[in-house]
């Protein structure tokens, strides 16, 4: 039957599944939380190079907002090309200016994919904060929640230790409540949050994903 | 529109299911095959795709293929129940009238029986009918008329003269890995139908979501003409089809296929004699 050997298969890229982490690096994340937060991103990334279609289709993106002001870390790249450089803390916590960036950065990315004929998965936004803005925040938060309620992307928030979560629930997308991290449990979160990540980079789904259970952090916030 | 009228019930006599007169049946030869993804492997999961070809009456032949949601937990069996009570449903709106015109209307009342068989089995199991969705995908052939139902993704294409084509509209999301199922509220509505002339199409193939980043451009949504030709060649060979389609599930789960798709692959392949 050598009929079968002359298909020729179609050569499609991959759908990605655009990942942004919003990560807050200003001086109160010094020591200890930013030591996590480095071996958290590290984990991240070692999970995720697990999963053989996940390492080809998730792209992450990095913005640290406190050391330099708002700063574009790591443009998008998949996950197999991505080399995570520790992060380093210090400064305020323009944390509206980042959301804005955020947005910027996703809209030009599924632009690019639009152009190019990629499909892509909905993105994630994931925002981690130990405090709260310092800056004119109420317009980027108006705009992130939008986009989520109108399916563009999907708005994550985290607090850590002191965050304002009171502010952050004001940030945070109606019915997306912001989690409060238990402890320093980055390693955790980071490996939900890879595990999450392959779900959706092998996902059809009608309605929603379901997404894996949350152990690292306290529900009720 | 949604019909309000039930296709008429099965008789009791099974075999004239499979009674047939001058027949579509006698003039395509069909090979089908389905195998288990990677990432279904991975997961523990077996394949949640099942394809159903039949012969009913008045002559016609009904290919029926429905990929099972990955995130459903009974996803396997409300594909196998699907294909079955799609070719049930038909089978007796054909014998309960003769000469009943394959309508628009016909096809939407098989797929409306298929949400109700699918909703009743929840109901029974206390589950969400959720708990069973999937994707169908059906093609009738009677006399000189082709009739393709398409809920969710995957294909459906013909090659009408030298030209390969999709024959309906897929059903996807704004995002990658988002469709829709027979479970999902409208699918009756929303679901993809055409009518044609068969004239001039010699080839036909069904095919889930898995096959479409080998077969299709994704881009465009239009089927790779050198996947399908070759396909077509192998099909007519001399063999029969139950020698083939040991060699097309072969082919499908080859690592050539396996390595651009980690999803269960399904295709049924129809070729005129």
């Amino acid at each position: 039957m050598n009929e079968l050997d002359l298909v020729q298969l179609a050569d499609n890229p991959d759908p990605r599944a655009p990942c942004l982490l919003l990560l807050d690096t200003s001086a109160s994340m010094s020591g200890a939380p930013l030591k996590a937060l480095n071996e958290g991103l590290r984990a991240f990334k070692d999970d995720l190079m697990n999963d053989e279609l996940a390492r080809r289709r998730v792209e992450v993106g990095l913005v640290g907002f406190g050391n330099g002001g708002v700063k574009t870390v790591q443009e998008f790249v998949t996950v197999e090309d991505w080399e995570p450089e520790p992060l380093v803390a210090g400064g305020s916590t323009p944390m509206g200016a980042a959301i804005g960036r955020g947005i910027e950065l996703l809209t030009e990315r599924k632009e690019m994919y639009k152009q190019a004929g990629v499909q892509y998965f909905r993105p994630w936004m994931f925002l981690i904060t130990d405090g709260e803005p310092t800056d004119g925040w109420e317009a980027a938060a108006q705009q992130a929640k939008r986009e989520d309620t109108q399916r563009g992307l999907v708005f994550f928030t985290v607090g850590v230790e002191r965050a304002n979560m009171d502010k952050l629930s004001r940030i945070a997308p109606q019915g997306r409540p912001p989690l409060k991290l238990k402890g320093l449990m980055f390693a955790e979160l980071f490996l939900w949050l890879s595990q999450s990540q392959q779900r959706v980079s092998h996902s059809r789904v009608g309605e929603q994903l379901e997404l894996p259970p949350v152990g690292w952090a306290d529900v009720s916030v | 529109m949604a019909p309000t009228e039930e296709p008429t019930v099965v008789p009791d006599d099974a075999s004239s299911i499979r009674e047939t007169k001058r027949t579509a049946a006698h003039s395509w030869k069909v090979i089908a095959a389905s195998v288990t993804g990677l990432s279904h492997v991975a997961r523990g999961q077996g394949n949640e795709d099942s394809e159903l070809t039949a012969c009913l009456p008045q002559g016609a032949l009904m290919l029926a293929l429905a990929d099972g949601a990955g995130s459903a937990k009974r996803a396997a069996e409300g594909s196998r129940l699907a294909v079955a009570t799609a070719v049930d449903a038909l089978a007796a709106a054909l014998a309960g009238e003769d000469d009943l015109p394959l309508t628009a209307r016909v096809l939407r009342a098989v797929l409306a029986r298929v949400r109700r068989t699918l909703a009743a089995r929840a109901r029974e199991v206390r589950v969400r009918p959720g708990e069973f969705a999937c994707t169908l995908l059906l093609a009738v052939i009677q006399d000189d008329t082709l009739a393709v139902l398409q809920l969710g993704d995957g294909a459906v294409v013909a090659r009408a003269e030298e030209d390969w084509q999709r024959v309906t509209r897929p059903l996807h999301g704004r995002h990658a890995g988002e469709t829709v199922f027979v479970t999902s509220r409208g699918a009756t509505r929303l679901a993809s139908v055409e009518i044609r002339p068969l004239a001039g199409i010699h080839a036909l193939a069904l095919l889930t979501d898995g096959l479409e980043p080998v077969a299709t451009n994704v881009a465009s949504g239009a089927p790779h003409a050198p996947f399908f030709d070759p396909l077509v060649t192998f099909a007519r060979g001399k063999h029969s089809a139950e020698e083939l389609g040991p060699e097309l599930e072969r082919f499908l789960g080859s690592d050539r296929v396996q390595s651009r798709t980690a999803d269960d692959l399904s295709l049924i392949l129809a070729v005129r004699r």
